[in-house]
């Protein structure tokens, strides 16, 4: 007689494992997640499916449960009940354990909304590989002209683009307007100084991309930095941006060097970051 | 001094995450709201500069503009602002 097909590694029997512990395995779940979500345990074992859900912190931080099994599973699917939940967003590896150990790493990568880890055959994935979600950073507060943005704990950045408006007070000064890339020891490892450092009573426009752009396109005022809200050329621009990725920690920071009125220049920044979970 | 930040996401399900400042808190915010450019007959045609009265008016009207901005005193009163913009507010998060 033919052997029935398995669906499981066919030495992941409990008729082959003939320890007590076999009976009791455990699968355990590393979750590492940025949003509110419910990630999805389901299952097969050869009487039975079985089900689990977990609902994960926000902060990228690393947990673990565990959860009991009746014998070692046939068929084992990680995902997620929630939508929208995007790719880099919600990172989870999938191990069996038995006695207490872990035995057999069964899946990891991310899940979303559209895509589940099964197991088998498993898929296994680094968070930093392939791409990571979109997402746009926001500082709309007035009144300040020095803004840091920290990588969160657990990820990593590519900068995509950076935006900045700058209007200054009628306080007499020249504003240093610097951008800066620093490591979690607050060392500059990058940094960017405009050439043409805005005074008081000013409004100016800037940009940095993968490639420059222009910011303003008409007429006679055809060319690369000119001021959307004065019209006056060489004082806005577009600048490239370095291809660095940013581990947790690091931060960027756009700021006036020399501080003229900081507490009332207004300095609002939009930037895209491409952003994935790091172990 | 603290950096913290609210994730959202947008009418779409785009990922978005508004920081702030709480030592600067109260504060004003743009709410995505472009500040007055200036209008042709405050610049001078030739120069593209402000001229002296341009300068004044635009001032003025910026002025205007920012006073209309709302005073986010909380981060409560900041997660209300970006949920009357259409915002759903998923968590929030502090710099490390």
């Amino acid at each position: 007689m033919a052997a029935a097909p398995v669906l499981s590694w066919p030495y992941l029997s409990t008729d082959l494992l003939q320890f007590a512990g076999a009976k009791s395995p455990r699968l355990k779940l590393g979750v590492y997640s940025a949003v509110a979500a419910t990630v999805i345990l389901r299952g097969l074992t050869r009487h039975g499916a079985f089900g689990f859900s977990f609902i994960p912190v926000t902060t990228r931080t690393l947990e673990e449960p565990t959860f009991p099994l009746p014998e070692i599973p046939l068929v084992v699917m990680l995902g997620t009940s929630t939508s929208p939940i995007r790719r880099g967003e919600l990172f989870a590896h999938l191990t069996l354990q038995l006695e207490g150990f872990d035995v057999l790493h069964l899946a990891h990568g991310y899940i979303s909304d559209s895509f589940a880890l099964s197991w088998p055959p498993g898929m296994h994935q680094d968070g930093v590989e392939g791409p990571g979600r979109l997402v746009l950073n926001a500082d709309e507060a007035l009144n300040d002209s020095d803004k840091v943005f920290t990588v969160p704990t657990n990820s990593r950045w590519r900068f995509q683009s950076l935006w900045a408006e700058l209007t200054t007070t009628a306080t007499a000064g020249t504003r240093e307007i610097e951008w800066h890339l620093r490591d979690s020891a607050a060392d500059v490892v990058a940094g960017h100084m405009l050439m043409t450092p805005p005074a008081s009573n000013t409004a100016r426009l800037w940009g940095w991309s993968p490639i420059p752009f222009r910011l303003r396109e008409t007429g006679t005022r055809d060319f690369i930095g000119a001021n959307e809200a004065t019209g006056n050329p060489s004082q806005s621009a577009s600048f490239s941006l370095p291809d660095f990725p940013l581990s947790q920690g690091f931060d960027a920071r756009l700021f006036d060097v020399a501080a003229i009125d900081a507490a009332a220049d207004d300095l609002i920044i939009q930037f895209l970051t491409e952003e994935w979970i790091e172990e | 001094m603290t950096r913290r930040w609210i994730e959202t996401r947008d009418r779409l399900g785009n990922p978005g995450r508004f920081w702030y400042d709480d030592a600067k808190l109260p504060g004003r915010f743009t709410g995505g709201v472009r500040p007055p450019g200036a209008l042709p007959a405050e610049l001078d045609p030739l120069t593209g500069e402000f001229t002296p009265g341009g300068l004044v008016a635009w001032r003025a009207r910026y002025t205007a503009w920012k006073a209309a901005r709302p005073v986010i005193a909380s981060p409560a009163a900041y997660r209300a602002n970006l949920i009357s913009r259409g915002y759903q507010i998923l968590s929030e998060g502090v710099a490390p």
